[in-house]
């Protein structure tokens, strides 16, 4: 009997030996930690209009405002401080991408996993209903089911689980599958378990990397998503701008010089997506035994 | 007309398994619009009956593709039979309906390959205990020492609880498999293969461990392996299965000392044995030929391409397992003209 | 006695992972003669297997051979080049391995593969080239070779495929053949048949065969002489029919007990107890040493392998040693 590390340990003692990925974590980290104390630290409250002096509006970074404290950032057109703004609204956009993420995950990973595990016709129609919501865009469906549903945190968060549960769901059912003629199974049922028991404890934990590895891609897909549906108006109302929304605000004084109110809430989001994605790549080279030497 | 027969503790009543790969969608379109579709069906175990008495250890022998693991499966309550019917003391293993449910704990299974059969994911003290808890064999509060009595039954220290399979060696997991099955407090153990993928000074270790168990609880098993040699030395009957077919059936003394069915017979001359004299000059029979394939079996006896005896009603009618021909052994032989006892 | 076709001599190989270096062959010493079969037995992990790759020379990163010499017909393979290696691969040495497809490929047809296997090492026309292609599958017993020739690995069944991987082996009349588990996958009825062949043919060619397997009873009717490895070791060698008859090894002794025919059936087989240990935590001394009974404080240092080119055993207790003549 050898006693190994634990699962974790070795895979962060794999993990730290890419840089860019662990260079790449430290900027999640970063900028989740400033969203989370984003009211303890940013030098003005966005949402609070009793805060906001319209004669500050559309200022260049550097202005020292009414209040008397620097808008680093510059102000947008409402003359709120765009780096508190940009914090608050990457909250909004992190919070909405997890739990979002999180919801297509749960709802989708079981689908797959039960289709998977019954076989037959229940697998047949699940799976067929996920390969024709597939081939939508994801972004024409979020956008139907916005206009549908309406504006707010949870339609929109409607939105995005039904643009992104179907991936989650082919990974589970691909990994399920192969999971499912394995013996450890035949062994449950021959118990018997309840089919339940065998798919929650048995099934899913053991398709849980390559969940993972789609769980990186999505959440990074989902805030992207969510910043698109909010340029466009459909995504959260003007009292809780995410950073799509900021975007949006700031387009129409692109060319007229004020290329601040666009471009850092945008530089905001990219790094946060890049950051994410480059910690998905390594996790998912990690992960996938296709790539292990 | 003879009195019916005293039901055994397993009763394989004419089980068949057949395999159907699904039909997919163009497919069946095609099949609309005329085409013809080739069905596929493997008929893996067709009309097999036998019974186990309690207390017995019978030995099912085939090679690979002959359907004894499937049967095993069948009567373990994995899958369901096609048609037929397996049962334990009466109770159906499996109900019918659209989907089957494994009826019983009172058969479980151990499999060929521990690396497999083994959640990599769950701890030994939770694989063991799972079922039982499940059934209501074991309360939460004493699921703990049930899980040490029946590590320490197999030879495994109490620790062992805490550990992930892969912590384990191949002979500790079978173990650890052994423990599982036999926590739910089986009559029947259902074995598929269950030393063959291990090293031969384990493999010694397992087979002490199936004997000291038979002894201790009393177990009847079913005990399916391609080797010969294991099978001599743990059954005490013996059951050999030729393309979903059982050819044979009997006591094992008698099987391997005075075979009636040509199959049998040249199985057992085709086992390499330990060659120790000085001289002694190696010589196989080897069967002429490969085990056709279970998609398209042959007409008549299923051995009939490869056997020296065949005649014109070999291609043509399948041989019965002759009723019980012999009252006092129950050995039975599905062949037009099997061996004489030479002995 | 022929003259030695395979010296192998003090062959360590060994392995860098990453829980540390270890050596899955160490100091392995034995000869082939020509047209000798020489089995090679061992459970996993035992190194068997590597010592069949070493040979060849087909260790790869993180594994090298450290030290040791393989001499084929005097000729030293360790540390030849790449493109040495290759050029004496197939023609003086060849191997089959346990699973076919490891040299079959499943895209060619089995003639474009044995032409490519010939091409390799000799310049053969068309026609003869065909021709010795149908000679050497028929010798292997395949039926109707000249019309099989043209199919794929995929349209022959397992133990056809292997005949197909043994004919690919004959065909540049290597004169030592690897066999790793060649038959260990197959059904009784076909490794029977496969045996006998391979006998007949490795008699009638004149090939050497070291021949590895894990089961006793079919290296023992196959080789003339056994090569027992434990731990990485050769722990005994000598002719079959003595070694089998009598051990020296306790652990031989246990690996034959082990076997269901040497007890009646039903009672208890004789058992080695535990398992081998891991190569990178080895015990002090004999490697086998927890795990026998015979075992005292002499057994905490390495025992050599007996001299001698009859018996060896590396033991400090071999078993009735005082009946040896």
């Amino acid at each position: 009997m050898t006693e190994a590390a634990t699962p974790l340990a070795r895979f962060w003692g794999e993990f730290r030996n890419n840089t860019v990925a662990v260079i790449a974590l430290g900027v999640v980290i970063a900028i989740s930690a400033l969203a989370i104390a984003a009211p303890l630290i940013s030098p003005q409250n966005p949402y609070d209009l009793a805060n906001l002096v319209l004669m500050d509006a559309r200022r260049p970074p550097g202005f020292v405002g009414s209040k008397g404290f620097t808008h680093w950032l510059g102000t947008d057109a409402q003359g709120r401080d765009l780096l508190s703004a940009i914090l608050y609204g990457l909250r909004i956009s992190i919070q909405i991408g997890l739990i979002a993420g999180a919801i297509a995950f749960a709802l989708g990973a079981t689908l797959g996993a039960f289709a998977a595990f019954f076989g037959g016709r229940i697998e047949a129609l699940i799976m067929r209903i996920i390969d024709l919501q597939l081939s939508f865009p994801a972004i024409l469906l979020a956008l139907v089911l916005a206009a549908l549903l309406g504006q707010g945190k949870w339609p929109l968060i409607a939105a995005l689980v039904t643009a992104q549960y179907a991936y989650f769901a082919r990974t589970a059912h691909g990994a399920a599958s192969a999971e499912r003629s394995k013996d450890y199974v035949d062994a449950a049922l021959s118990t018997p378990l309840a089919a339940r028991r065998v798919v929650f404890r048995h099934i899913l934990p053991n398709c849980l990397p390559p969940l993972i590895v789609v769980a990186t891609v999505q959440v990074a897909n989902s805030i992207a998503l969510e910043a698109t549906l909010s340029f466009l108006g459909l995504g959260l109302p003007v009292t809780e701008p995410s950073l799509g929304m900021l975007i949006a605000n700031g387009f129409q004084y692109m060319l007229s010089g004020r290329y601040w109110i666009s471009i850092y809430p945008g530089v905001a989001l990219i790094v946060l997506i890049v950051a994410i994605n480059l910690v998905g790549d390594q996790v998912r080279d990690q992960l996938n035994p296709r790539l292990k030497r | 007309m003879m009195a019916t027969q005293p039901a055994k503790l397993v009763e394989v009543e004419a089980v068949s398994k057949r395999f159907t790969p699904q039909v997919s969608l163009g497919d069946r379109l095609a099949a609309l619009l005329g085409s013809p579709v080739e069905t596929r069906t493997v008929h893996a175990v067709d009309r097999v009956s036998f019974g186990i008495e309690a207390g017995e250890v019978l030995g099912l022998v085939g090679e690979s593709g002959c359907g004894k693991s499937t049967l095993g499966r069948v009567i373990a309550g994995i899958h369901p039979p096609s048609e037929g019917r397996a049962s334990i003391a009466g109770v159906t293993v499996m109900g019918d309906g659209r989907t089957p449910l494994k009826r019983t704990t009172r058969i479980q299974m151990v499999f060929q390959d521990p690396f497999a059969s083994l959640d990599p994911r769950v701890r030994i003290g939770e694989t063991i205990s799972e079922g039982p808890l499940a059934h209501g064999l074991v309360t939460r509060a004493d699921a703990q020492d049930y899980v040490t009595r029946w590590l320490t039954a197999v030879g495994l220290p109490a620790e062992a609880a805490g550990r992930f399979p892969h912590q384990f060696s191949g002979g500790q997991r079978q173990r650890v498999a052994i423990a599982r099955a036999l926590a739910m407090q089986p009559d029947v153990l259902v074995c598929d293969e269950p030393v063959a993928s291990l090293d031969v000074s384990i493999q010694a270790q397992i087979i002490n461990l199936f004997l000291k168990l038979r002894r201790e609880l009393g177990l009847t098993m079913l005990f399916i392996s391609h080797d010969l040699g294991v099978v001599r030395h743990l059954c005490d009957r013996v059951a050999i299965m030729y393309l979903g077919r059982i050819v044979e059936i009997g006591p094992a003394a008698q099987i391997f000392a005075t075979p009636r069915h040509p199959y049998t017979r040249a199985l057992l001359d085709s086992v390499p044995k330990l060659v120790t004299g000085r001289d002694e000059l190696v010589t196989f029979k080897p069967i002429q030929g490969e085990l056709p394939s279970p998609l398209s079996p042959p007409p008549g006896c299923h051995f009939h391409q490869r056997c020296p005896r065949a005649e014109a009603r070999c291609r043509s009618e399948a041989p019965e397992l002759a009723g019980r021909p012999d009252a006092v052994t129950g050995h039975a032989v599905a062949c037009h003209f099997p061996l004489a006892d030479e002995a | 006695m022929s003259p030695v076709l395979l010296d192998v001599s003090g062959l360590t190989t060994r392995f860098a992972t990453r829980a540390g270096s270890l050596n899955a062959v160490e100091d392995v010493s034995f000869t082939v003669a020509e047209g000798e079969i020489v089995g090679l037995v061992g459970e996993s992990g035992s190194g068997k297997s590597v010592t069949g790759f070493s040979i060849l020379g087909l260790i790869d990163p993180p594994g090298r051979i450290v030290s040791g010499s393989v001499k084929l017909n005097g000729r030293e393979l360790v540390g030849l080049s790449h493109a040495e290696l290759r050029s004496m691969r197939g023609r003086e040495i060849a191997m089959v391995f346990q699973d076919p497809s490891a040299t079959l490929n499943p895209v060619l047809t089995i003639e474009t593969q044995m032409r490519l296997a010939i091409a390799a090492h000799e310049n053969l026309g068309d026609a003869a080239a065909r021709a010795r292609c149908i000679e050497v599958l028929g010798a292997v017993g395949i039926p109707d070779a000249a019309r099989r020739i043209e199919a794929y690995p995929h349209q022959f069944s397992g133990g056809m495929r292997q005949r197909v991987a043994i004919a690919i082996a004959l065909l540049n009349r290597p004169k030592l053949i690897i066999c790793d588990e060649p038959t260990t996958a197959l059904d009784v009825s076909i490794q029977a048949q496969i045996l006998t062949e391979m006998k007949s043919l490795a008699a009638r060619l004149g090939t050497a065969m070291i021949w590895i397997s894990h089961d006793l009873a079919t290296v023992s009717s196959v080789a003339s002489r056994i090569l027992v490895m434990y731990a990485g070791r050769l722990i005994e060698a000598g002719p079959m029919a003595q070694v089998l008859r009598q051990p020296h090894h306790p652990y031989t002794r246990g690996l034959l007990g082990s076997l269901p025919g040497m007890a009646p059936p039903g009672e208890d087989l004789v058992q080695i107890p535990g398992t081998m240990p891991s190569l990178i935590d080895l015990p002090k001394g004999c490697a086998f040493q927890p795990r026998c009974g015979f075992a005292d404080a002499q057994c905490a240092t390495m025992p050599a392998l007996s001299a001698g080119a009859g018996r060896r055993v590396r033991c400090h207790h071999p078993l009735a040693a005082e009946t040896v003549p």
